[in-house]
């Protein structure tokens, strides 16, 4: 599901596992993640980790966590690179939060760029813990 | 008097709502999402206008000129990295002399060989018109009848060249990203992390915390508590302008790096075979290794700045930022390439006994050294863009009873739009077998050169 470059998770519960994969011509592009949770820096998540992929981060109910991610071509390409973010819980099921609207949506997102007019673009995933 | 304080009121209205408006909140009816994307838009149109220099059109399509390596035409640059391209190049004098041509860069993963680059081979292939052998033509020269029948049965299959290319990806030559990776992703994470205010960063996410149901699809409007609501939009509006900041940063950055990697040296090895019908003429094999030579690249700016090395390039990434941007905005668009070509011809009989012709074209060896200079010429419109390449070949022929040969062609290159592009050719050569039209020593040719989508991938991944 194609996403806008800011969007908000929750309330994700105990046991998630945040996922990242990146996929595109390994020659042109790179995708790259920032990850801050609770306020502090942890390690970023290297394009080398993003493609193939997929890399993976626990999360609690108790954590609240930003995303960063940097995705851009350094030369137009024909097929878009795209970068992909989703939830999971420890057996690999898919992870619903809600929509702003009432609904719930299954928290996975997707990102593409094509050209280097578009590059790089600039990601912000904010993701909360919690229960309904 | 009282319309004096009128107009004094309103100018002050009127000052007083510009003034506001770079710190506005988002409205009430947007959602979260749409007033950060509005800012993020707004401001970086802003930014753009502000800024004189497209560095990102430069390399946005990169504007490569003919990729025919048959061509006297062929641009110095290489475009290793499109999946399928196609062109098509017509004279403008006559008919003869047309050429299609494929480019495709396969991934070689299928061969369970591991190069550590991932496309090292470009495999081309060129279906040409052909043209009748000159030689042929001399003996038919009595014979238009027979000459145009045996013209008009020339097919594209009938002059065939197929070619493989092999490059090398390193730190110095390639325009591949690959090995630059860790310096472009150090830099990225430190101007990523740095751009975050922390006690912004965590208000935001205060704000958020309190208001537990809110995501990027939810109005303002739907924050029944007015305080809060009000505090929601100035905070949101605040962190998209946050947000820009960090856009704009590592935009900057990526638009230089881009520039440069696209300036990198090339060398290259590729062998062609050259099929061609009896008529047309003998079949050919050529080896050819090309230096390109970018003046001013990634590699020129790392050994030129201490600062801004692999090593050094974290603890300086605003500095390096600043001077990355500013030599890739006064680097040179200049190209050099330097071939060195041995190509031998099979020896040929052309028999043709309802004709009353038989003669045989002698096997040859020859080394032709090439030197082409390129240079892209920058236009006001963002998308277009022009590209002179001028070329000189010398054709060193081995066997004593064929002449050497020399050709001169300048060549003028508009980019039309990222996929289309027109060349247009002025040729100098000493052969007929250079030209169009035997008569004149000058051909001036124009063709169009068009890329399409990537479909074919047959051995797997993307």
């Amino acid at each position: 599901m194609t996403c806008p470059n800011f969007v908000i998770w929750r309330p994700i519960p105990d046991g998630t596992i945040i996922k990242a994969q990146a996929v595109g011509d390994d020659e042109v592009y790179n995708a790259f993640i920032t990850v801050r949770r609770n306020g502090v820096q942890e390690p970023s998540i290297r394009h080398q980790q993003l493609d193939p992929g997929p890399a993976s981060r626990p999360m609690s109910s108790a954590d609240r966590v930003t995303l960063r991610g940097s995705l851009g071509v350094l030369r137009d390409v024909e097929r878009p690179v795209t970068l992909e973010i989703w939830l999971e819980d420890e057996n690999a099921n898919p992870i619903d939060v809600i929509d702003g609207t009432g609904g719930m949506v299954p928290a996975r997102c997707q990102w593409a760029v094509a050209s280097t007019a578009m590059s790089p673009q600039l990601i912000e995933l904010r993701l909360f813990g919690g229960s309904l | 008097m009282r319309r004096v304080v009128a107009i004094a009121f309103l100018l002050l209205l009127t000052a007083s709502a510009f003034g506001q408006e770079a710190e506005a909140p988002c409205a009430r009816a947007e959602t979260v999402g749409e007033c950060i994307s509005r800012i993020r838009e707004e401001a970086a149109k802003a930014t753009t206008a502000a800024t004189s220099e497209q560095t990102a059109n430069d390399v946005a399509a990169a504007n490569t000129g003919i990729t025919n390596l048959q061509s006297a035409s062929a641009s110095s640059l290489k475009d290793f990295l499109s999946l399928l391209s196609a062109s098509l190049e017509s004279a403008t004098l006559e008919d003869d002399g047309q050429a299609l041509t494929f480019d495709w860069n396969p991934r070689i993963d299928f061969l369970g060989i591991d190069f550590g680059d991932r496309r090292p081979f470009k495999l081309q292939a060129v279906f040409t018109n052909g043209t009748l052998n000159s030689q042929l033509q001399t003996a038919l020269a009595s014979n238009a009848t027979a000459l145009k029948d045996l013209d008009e049965s020339l097919a594209f299959e009938d002059d065939v060249a197929v070619s493989a290319t092999f490059t090398r990806n390193s730190e110095i030559f390639g325009r591949s990203i690959a090995p630059h990776r860790d310096y472009y992703q150090n830099w990225l994470e430190a101007a990523m992390t740095a751009n975050v205010n922390a006690a912004d960063d965590d208000a935001f996410d205060a704000l958020l915390i309190s208001l537990p149901n809110v995501t990027q699809n939810t109005r303002f409007d739907s924050i029944t508590d007015p305080s809060r609501q009000e505090t929601a939009r100035r905070l949101v509006a605040q962190h998209a302008r946050s947000l820009h900041g960090t856009d704009t940063a590592i935009r900057q950055f990526h638009d230089a790096f881009a520039k440069l990697l696209n300036n990198q040296s090339q060398v290259y090895i590729s062998g062609t075979y050259n099929a061609r019908r009896n008529v047309v003429g003998p079949n050919e094999f050529r080896v050819k290794g090309t230096f390109e030579w970018g003046p001013e690249n990634l590699t020129t700016f790392k050994r030129n700045n201490s600062l801004c090395t692999d090593a050094t390039i974290v603890t300086n990434a605003v500095q390096c930022s600043t001077d990355l941007v500013e030599y890739a905005k006064n680097a040179a668009k200049d190209r050099l390439a330097i071939s060195v070509d041995y190509a031998r011809t099979n020896r040929r009989w052309i028999d043709l006994p309802d004709l009353g012709v038989a003669f045989g074209i002698p096997r040859a060896t020859a080394y032709t050294y090439s030197l082409t200079y390129g240079r892209t010429l920058r236009t006001a419109t963002a998308n277009t863009g022009g590209r002179i390449d001028f070329g000189v070949h010398f054709e060193d022929n081995e066997e004593k009873n064929i002449d050497d040969r020399e050709k001169i062609a300048l060549t003028y290159t508009y980019k039309v739009s990222d996929g289309v592009n027109v060349p247009f050719s002025v040729i100098y050569a000493t052969d007929d077998d250079d030209l169009v039209d035997a008569d004149r020593k000058f051909s001036a040719n124009f063709g169009l050169v068009f890329k399409v989508p990537k479909e074919l991938n047959l051995f797997g991944g993307d």
